[in-house]
Order: structure tokens, then sequence, then C-alpha cells
């Protein structure tokens, strides 16, 4: 199975792999803003993707979008700070299999992989 | 700018380096600041727009960015890393508070410097400073915000 980590910051994407580690992924990319992400995704073709939503160039929502365009079958863990409930809502009518909101702890996110897993 | 708003701030504050650090931090009296800017060694900026228009801005110093990626497992401590750390830290803090002032509160991706210099605010905005130590460090987070 293979990652694909997508967020701004060196700091989220470095976490996110660490943690990730646990599930033993046998690929895990990652990419800093969601036009790059639809790029290394087109020829990554993982299973699960991290997104987080406020990006330069394209933000998270959108790349779900287009993600699921290419792909309808991939789990998407929306991870954003934004913690008004109209953009959790938003994040799963655009198609995305789960939302977690930051800061997150290596449990959290542990949990809610295993919550799309579960699915 | 209430007092209601500042204690969603401090509430988000407190709620960040407890989750994130497991420390929790302590925070002292806000007060206002008219002229130049406090800014220590890092600072992240994030620009609101939307009902409120303004910035968000946490300042730190070296050692305390140093600790705190230490307490979260990051090996990396170069200045790449510290300016991705800060701006992060005031992306995040700053999107939490949309809880509170609604979707309508729109948050930029931030804008990070190292020192001094570079403060994308006018010095002429008055701002709330909420100045706060974690661990043996002091830090404050700043917010200009236009109802």
């Amino acid at each position: 199975m293979k990652l694909l980590i997508v967020d701004d910051s060196t700091l989220i994407r470095r976490a996110i792999e660490r943690f990730a580690n646990k599930f033993q992924f046998d690929e895990i990319r990652s990419a800093n803003n969601g036009a790059n992400a639809l790029k290394e995704f087109k020829s990554f073709l993982p299973e699960v993707v991290t997104m987080d939503i406020t990006m330069p160039e394209m933000d998270g929502l959108t790349c779900v979008e287009a993600i699921l365009r290419e792909k309808p079958d991939v789990q998407i863990l929306v991870i954003s700070a934004l913690a008004d409930k109209s953009t959790a809502v938003e994040a799963i009518k655009r198609g995305a299999s789960g939302f977690l909101l930051k800061p997150f702890t290596e449990e959290t996110l542990i949990t809610s992989l295993e919550e799309l897993f579960e699915e | 700018m209430t007092d209601k708003d500042l204690k969603v701030f401090i509430d988000i504050i407190c709620h960040y380096f407890e989750k994130t650090t497991r420390h929790a931090p302590e925070l002292k009296e806000p007060v206002i600041e008219l002229n130049q800017f406090r800014l220590l060694d890092y600072t992240g900026f994030i620009k609101i727009s939307g009902n409120n228009q303004g910035w968000v801005y946490i300042s730190m110093p070296k050692g305390m960015l140093l600790d705190v990626l230490n307490c979260m497992g990051e090996s990396l401590s170069d200045r790449s890393i510290l300016l991705d750390s800060v701006g992060e830290i005031v992306s995040i803090i700053t999107s939490n508070a949309r809880e509170h002032f609604g979707a309508q509160f729109q948050i930029s991706v931030p804008v990070t410097s190292a020192g001094k210099e570079n403060a994308p605010i006018s010095h002429e905005m008055p701002r709330f400073l909420l100045p706060f130590s974690w661990r043996e460090h002091q830090a404050y987070v700043g917010i200009a915000l236009l109802a």
C-alpha cells in the first residue's frame, strides 16, 4: 500500500511520515501543494492520501476532487486546522473519507488512519 | 476585539502547546502595543480577510523553537525548518480560531521572518499582545484585527 502526504509545511509532512511508519506502507511520497500533489498522484497512484486544505497554488479541497476524478476509490484523510464545522462537512461532501483536526498527535493520526482502513 | 475573542486565542495557544509538546504555556496579561513591533528571532504572520481584516502573528526565540521541535520528535534544526515551523504554528493557532469566528474568518498561507525586520504589518496598526512563557522561554502572539 502507498501513501501520499500533501501539506505545505515540511514539519507536518515529516511528522505524518514518522507517525505513519507504524503502518508499514510500501512507499511514502509527499507534495507541498495541491498542484504538485496532483502531478505526483498521477504517476504514484497511492491508495491513501493525507491532504492539508490551506496551501498555495491549489487548495486541498480542490485537489481532493481532482484526485477522486483520477481514482475514485482512493482513501483521502483531510488534515486541517480549520476548526469550523462547515470545513469538515465540505471536505466530506467533496469526497474525503475522513477529517482530522490539527494539531494532531501520533495517537490521533493513527486512529484516523485505522478508521480509513476499517472502511 | 472583545475579551471573549482574546480568551479564544488564549485557550487555543494553551491547547496547541499542551497537545503538541505536553508542556502547558503560561499566559500573561494581554497588553496593547502601539508603536514598534517587538519581534523575536522567528515570527510567523497570517493575514486575515473576510469579516475581520488584519493579522495574527507569533514571535518566538530560536531556543524555544528548537525545544518545541525536539518535543515533537523533529530532528532537523536548520533555518529552513525553523521558518517553516513558526509559520505552521501560527497557521494552526489562527485556523483553530475559525471555530469561534466562523468560516468568514479567512486565513492566508503564512508569511515568515527571521530577526526584527520585514514585518508585513504597519507599525501604526494597534495590536493586542498576548505574552506567554513556555518552559523557560518567553514568546508572544500578536493580534491586529479590525472588526
